[in-house]
């Protein structure tokens, strides 16, 4: 079974490097951008399985990225889990209401995102 | 009218006429019979063919002839002219001074020849001239009045409290709402201390600030004038009041004409209830200093920890796991002081913009009427019915923006407007048969600006200050829906905190006060200066000595002269016993109305508020201060009070002889009071009051014009009908 890809969106530098080597070291393949445009084109070129997706990114917001995945029928099965520096419930709701499958706020920890990652990706604990 | 000393004037002419009369009477009788004897005992010494035993026959015969003549002409005259001169000068007296123009009752005059007839012309040309001036003054304060209404309006909307007083501290204008802030029900009364309400100490120091700031003339170009901002407490309650105290500045009457200096005549003090505001200004202010206690240990900590990690040198599992625990929970605890930051931050935020509680209903329906740009867009609305905290006018223009858009980007004409709620919030849907907006579309719109009306405000900024966001999804089989989550509210509707609401009428007014002083010695105060409480009793019967209880107590207050039906005590009692049946036929007062009334212990005490200081009144006082002070030991409230009877003053003005019931004394004064208040004990106070104001004219016209003299007068009268034992 091919490795799961991930495509990391995210304009802080430091976040993408992070998860690159955290997912990696799980066994994911890993891609990522650091602003919107970026990510679509991603996307479009190779659909990940995975998005994680910051809210507050470069060029493009991050619920609009999201639309753009979950109203395009050929991309639908594509999850995103939003991560947000944003925590009230409000903003959790309409990222919920936008089609994201999850929203992690930051801070978070490796255990919570592993754990958020395998619910989303369905794969059970320690199987890459 | 001759200027005799006052007090004694009514008892000396009544009694005293008629006493020359007589005395005038008696001279011509015992003056005749000595005529006659003198006659007889000159015609005795001149011829002796008379007897002198006839001298004495006939001489007595005729002196009492004489005197029983004169005696029978005097009764007849003290019958037909003294007694109606009495009548006809009480009856001019009474139209004279407490405009009783009534006609004399028939036959008062008839043996006067003309002078009925010209008394009757001269109170009827009297009453035409007085109806003449009082059309003039009518047509001249109607608009007085007018204006006076139009201010009254404008202070009962008002949301801040209004109270203006005399350098006194006297109340003289007060608006509802103040009352609701210094949570009384209807204590303050004009004329009273307003220092009997708030704490005193920071409105003098105001007071002080702005006098000073007058008379140095510093206040011409002061930014503030003559106004200072005061942070004070009630003293019921200890609510927090902030307001501003403004100097109220008049001419001197009392300089000369042409030199009157302006000076300081009162005050207007303009204020709201923070204690809320306060409240939450002081637990923010506590809440950022928790939060923000130990952020910088905290980022200390983090600091350190990464350091020791990039270090490089050898660190062991145990230490490794040790500083990643530390680090996760340092990151932890700082994020949650940086929500309860962001948190607060955007109270500060929307409590700076007006929010109040709207129906959903309501909202809907002004979103429907808003709808702008002419477009004839249908929408229909339904949904929960709830209570929405928002301020409305941004709200309707923002989803009216949205409307107009949305009917545009997707070329809709239909929409439907609904509030849902679940437990935690609201939801104001705009909902349609399309697609959704795209999120990018949407956030352009948030950036325009709205209504100018509004200020430069976009949407992006209403939904800020109402802490909450907007997007749109799809709904439905095809459908979309722009989804504005709002807060929900449980409405207090009771918003004055328990105190009564009293009817806002327009006797809450009294410029007049302006420049009155309360002398130090209350005897030598004129009466019209005082303030009166009228009060009466209605009661189980008439031996309060015997067991009767008080079963309904009323009063009203004069002040300055004038009657306020705004300021009116009525209190049905508990009378702990059965209402007699007889009783309960004069007063209408049965054992089911009072079955839930207060005792007279709990009734007596906020009447002894009502009274303060007031000079107490009732016809026939005796009788009502009975029930009072045989009160006094199971409710512990004393009344000191000065205490006047209209019964004694009518006998001072009247004569003792008169009729002095309340009806008689009302009817005589020509006040109407409805039927079905008569004998209750509002009613019979209101009469009372009515009563007294007209007795201070004529006694005032006999020279009684303070509170001393009128206890003089009242005394003379009580020695009276304790002497006849009437009293």
């Amino acid at each position: 079974m091919a490795a799961n890809t991930i495509l990391v969106v995210d304009d802080e530098p430091g976040i993408r490097l992070y998860l690159k080597r955290l997912l990696g070291t799980d066994g994911f393949t890993v891609q990522t951008a650091a602003d919107g445009d970026e990510a679509l084109a991603s996307i479009e070129a190779a659909p990940p399985d995975l998005v994680l997706l910051d809210v507050m990114v470069g060029g493009r917001d991050g619920y609009e990225i999201c639309e753009a995945i979950k109203r395009d029928p050929e991309k639908r099965a594509i999850k995103v889990c939003m991560l947000s520096a944003k925590s009230r419930a409000i903003e959790i709701e309409k990222g919920m209401a936008m089609g994201a499958d999850a929203y992690l706020t930051k801070p978070f920890s490796m255990d919570e995102l592993r754990a958020t990652v395998r619910d989303l990706l369905g794969r059970g604990k320690g199987e890459p | 009218m001759s200027e005799r000393p006052g007090s004694e004037r009514p008892r000396s002419e009544s009694t005293g006429l008629r006493l020359r009369f007589f005395l005038f009477f008696a001279l011509i009788g015992i003056g005749g019979a000595l005529a006659v004897i003198g006659a007889m005992v000159l015609l005795a010494r001149q011829g002796e063919a008379l007897r002198l035993d006839h001298f004495v026959l006939f001489g007595g015969a005729a002196a009492a002839v004489v005197l029983g003549l004169a005696t029978w002409v005097w009764l007849k005259f003290d019958e037909r002219v003294a007694r109606p001169l009495l009548a006809v000068a009480n009856h001019l007296r009474a139209a004279a001074h407490a405009r009783a123009e009534r006609a004399m009752p028939a036959g008062t005059a008839r043996d006067l020849g003309p002078l009925g007839p010209a008394v009757g012309e001269l109170t009827a040309a009297m009453a035409e001239a007085r109806r003449e001036v009082d059309r003039t003054i009518a047509e001249a304060t109607a608009r007085t009045e007018e204006q006076r209404q139009q201010l009254a309006t404008i202070l009962r909307d008002l949301q801040q409290g209004v109270v203006i007083c005399n350098l006194e501290h006297q109340v003289l204008l007060y608006n509802q709402r103040a009352l609701e802030i210094l949570h009384v029900a209807g204590d303050i009364g004009l004329g009273r201390s307003f220092f009997g309400v708030v704490t005193a100490q920071p409105f003098r120091h105001a007071l002080v600030r702005l006098a000073n700031r007058f008379s140095s003339g510093r206040h011409t170009d002061h930014p503030d004038g003559l106004a200072c901002l005061v942070i004070g407490a009630t003293k019921l309650g200890n609510y927090t009041l902030k307001g501003r105290v403004s100097l109220t500045v008049g001419r001197d009457p009392a300089g000369p004409e042409g030199e009157r200096a302006e000076r300081p005549v009162g005050y207007v003090v303009i204020f709201e209830d923070v204690t809320d505001e306060l409240a939450a200004g002081i637990w923010r202010d506590r809440m950022l200093h928790d939060v923000t206690s130990d952020m910088r240990q905290r980022i200390a900590n983090l600091g350190m920890i990464g350091d020791l990690l990039t270090l490089g040198e050898p660190i062991d599992a145990d230490e490794l796991a040790a500083a990643r625990e530390a680090f996760l929970a340092d990151g932890r605890i700082l994020a949650e002081r940086l929500d309860r930051l962001d948190e607060i931050s955007s109270d500060l935020l929307s409590s700076a913009w007006p929010m109040t509680q709207v129906h959903s209903k309501t909202l809907l329906d002004l979103i429907v009427d808003r709808r702008s740009e002419g477009r004839n867009l249908a929408v229909e609305t339904g949904g929960d019915l709830v209570w929405l905290h928002c301020d409305s006018a941004s709200v309707v223009d923002l989803v009216d923006r949205l409307l107009n858009r949305t009917a545009v980007h997707a070329g809709i004409t239909t929409f439907s407007l609904a509030v849902t709620r679940n437990e935690r919030r609201a939801y104001l849907d705009l909902a349609w048969v399309g697609a959704p907006v795209p999120v990018r579309e949407l956030e352009a719109w948030l950036e325009e600006r709205l209504d100018e009306g509004l200020g430069a405000i976009t949407g992006r900024d209403v939904l800020n200050r109402h802490k909450t966001d907007l997007w749109c999804e799809p709904a439905g089989d095809g459908g979309a829906r722009l989804r504005l989550p709002l807060t929900t509210v449980a409405i207090d509707t009771n918003r004055s905190r328990g105190a009564v609401r009293l009817e806002s009428r327009p006797e809450f007014y009294d410029f007049d006060l302006f420049g009155r002083s309360v002398p130090a010695d209350l005897g030598e105060a004129p009466l019209r200066a005082l303030t009166f409480v009228v009060f009466d009793t209605e009661t189980t019967g008439l031996e309060p000595s015997g067991g009767d209880k008080i079963v309904q107590l009323a009063g009203v207050r004069i002040v300055n002269g004038r009657l306020l039906r705004g300021e009116v005590f009525n209190s049905l009692v508990h009378p702990g016993r059965p209402i007699p049946s007889v009783a309960a036929k004069v007063h209408g007062i049965t054992d089911a109305m009072v079955a839930t009334a207060d005792p007279i212990g709990a009734v007596l005490p906020r009447f002894h508020r009502f009274v303060g200081d007031a000079v107490l009144v009732a016809h026939n006082a005796a009788f009502d201060m009975k029930f009072l002070t045989l009160e006094q030991d199971a409710t512990g409230v004393v009344f000191t009070n000065p205490v006047l009877d209209t019964v004694l003053l009518g006998a001072a003005v009247f004569g003792a002889e008169e009729s002095l019931t309340l009806d008689t004394l009302a009817e005589r004064f020509d006040i109407r009071i409805a039927s079905e208040e008569r004998h209750t004990a509002l009613g019979d106070a209101l009469a009372t009051g009515h009563t007294l104001l007209k007795l201070l004219d004529l006694l005032e016209a006999a020279g009684v014009r303070t509170l001393k003299q009128a206890f003089e007068a009242s005394e003379q009268q009580a020695a009276i009908r304790r002497a006849q034992g009437k009293y």
